[in-house]
């Protein structure tokens, strides 16, 4: 991803950090994209947190289900080329 | 005032290694005209369906390239809305029809898919979701949280899933230009490999080539298939600003108008072409269009109230999921073997329902005999 999208996606990463939320809905892909399949299975989640709710995957070999109680971590998304921001963002991983 | 459907064809769905995009845009037109008993010089207008040409062939100007099959370069546009783009380009095509701007067009549906790796192709068509695709999302994983919500609400089971599946393939069978002419059980369905839980691989549509055409009019024609309702709306690009993950609100606001225009209540609908790229999808499509009562899909499939000897009979055509899903081509399939079947005789009323992304876009048409 070029430099400035990865900024303008992950701008908000800030706000939920530590923030605590419900799980809502969950599945576990065994196919991914090519830049995450070293990482399958992995979780994929959404988050009920206050009023909102956010899309994220499950922390490494972290299993999930409707209901648990989770908090946003800064976690490594995938591996990228030299030439590109280091792929991190925001997972989930039970409380 | 109403549209008639004049002309139609679809080509075979498949991998086609040996047609190239333009063969099967120039095939599903050509024969289109020719089954509308028309000149192609008649043709005051072309809409062109189409997601992703410029990713997946590198065609970046493909409304010039279609025009470039008739003789007289009629004016053409390009309509993409991820894949509901055939029902869009239907539905744009309409509008220009009922504004007087022409009297008869032509609605050309086409993707060329299976020239790119599986990991280019998933990442192409990875652009009809949002930001999801960089946090680990795909399709499938998207349809899997909306399968996993059903199952929790409903109880909904893997068994009736799996029956969609064993009845698409089923119905396309008995169609000549699906891409599978196989037949599965449930077991062989259940037992496919996981791709995003719960759904599996055989829960998903596959990736295909082709093209449909359909020729409309607002001229009469006698004996002549007829749109005569239709619907179009909208909901966010991704699921976490939804309010509920077992339903599509577009899909019933598009019902809803399309139901309300044509004076067709849904349980006069005999045939519908829904949109189900996973099983999911068509359990949830035929309960948000009031073809069976919310949470009671699942059963009504297995139970095969969804077939030839049930109460409708949906995806006579295989679906996409045994006809095949070439993207841009699919709203317009769908269009083009429902006239057919209307032609037929096999029913009165017919329903159509195109869905892009997530549920983010859905367009519905009702064709009357």
């Amino acid at each position: 991803m070029r430099s400035p999208m990865y900024k303008r996606y992950n701008q908000h990463w800030a706000q939920l950090l530590q923030k605590t939320g419900v799980v809502t809905a969950v599945t576990t892909v065994r196919v991914a994209a090519p830049e995450l399949s070293h990482l399958t299975p992995y979780s994929y989640l959404i988050v009920k947190t206050g009023d909102s709710q956010i899309e994220c995957m499950g922390a490494a070999q972290e299993t999930f289900v409707i209901g648990d109680l989770v908090r946003f971590v800064l976690r490594k998304m995938g591996e990228t080329p030299d030439s590109e921001p280091l792929a991190y963002g925001v997972k989930a991983t039970k409380v | 005032m109403h549209i008639h459907i004049l002309g139609t064809h679809t080509t075979h769905f498949g991998e086609l290694w040996n047609q190239s995009l333009s063969d099967l845009g120039r095939e599903a037109i050509t024969r289109a005209v020719t089954n509308s008993n028309l000149d192609p010089t008649d043709i005051e207008a072309v809409f062109v369906a189409n997601k992703a040409a410029a990713s997946f062939e590198g065609q970046h100007h493909l409304n010039a390239l279609v025009s470039d099959f008739f003789p007289h370069h009629p004016p053409a546009i390009r309509v993409e809305a991820a894949c509901a783009s055939g029902g869009m380009a239907v539905l744009t095509a309409e509008y220009a029809l009922l504004a007087g701007q022409y009297r008869t067009v032509l609605v050309v549906g086409l993707e060329k898919m299976t020239d790119t790796s599986s990991e280019e192709t998933t990442h192409i068509l990875s652009g009809a979701a949002h930001l999801e695709k960089e946090y680990g999302s795909t399709f499938p994983a998207l349809y899997g949280l909306l399968a996993s919500a059903h199952m929790r609400e409903y109880g909904t089971t893997r068994e009736q899933l799996s029956s969609v599946a064993v009845k698409n393939h089923s119905h396309a069978l008995h169609n000549p230009a699906a891409q599978f002419h196989k037949a599965f059980t449930l077991e062989q369905v259940s037992g496919s490999q996981l791709v995003a839980d719960p759904l599996r691989l055989l829960d998903c549509s596959p990736i295909s080539d082709g093209a449909a055409a359909v020729v409309l009019s607002t001229k009469s024609t006698k004996g002549a298939p007829r749109i005569t309702g239709w619907g179009h709306a909208q909901d966010s690009l991704d699921l976490a600003s939804r309010s509920s993950l077992t339903c599509f609100s577009a899909t019933q606001a598009a019902a809803q108008q399309a139901y309300k225009q044509s004076c067709i209540k849904p349980k006069q609908v005999e045939l519908a072409e829904v949109h189900d790229c996973f099983t999911i999808a068509e359990l949830l499509a035929v309960e948000d269009l009031g073809l069976i009562e919310k949470g009671k899909s699942g059963a009504a499939t297995l139970a095969q109230h969804t077939t030839h000897s049930g109460v409708v009979v949906v995806n006579p055509s295989g679906g996409l999921k045994a006809c095949g899903h070439p993207v841009g081509a699919t709203g317009v399939k769908q269009i083009a073997f429902l006239a057919e079947q209307l032609k037929t005789g096999a029913a009165k009323v017919a329903l159509a329902h195109n869905v892009g992304g997530c549920g983010a876009t859905a367009v519905v048409h009702i064709l009357e005999k």
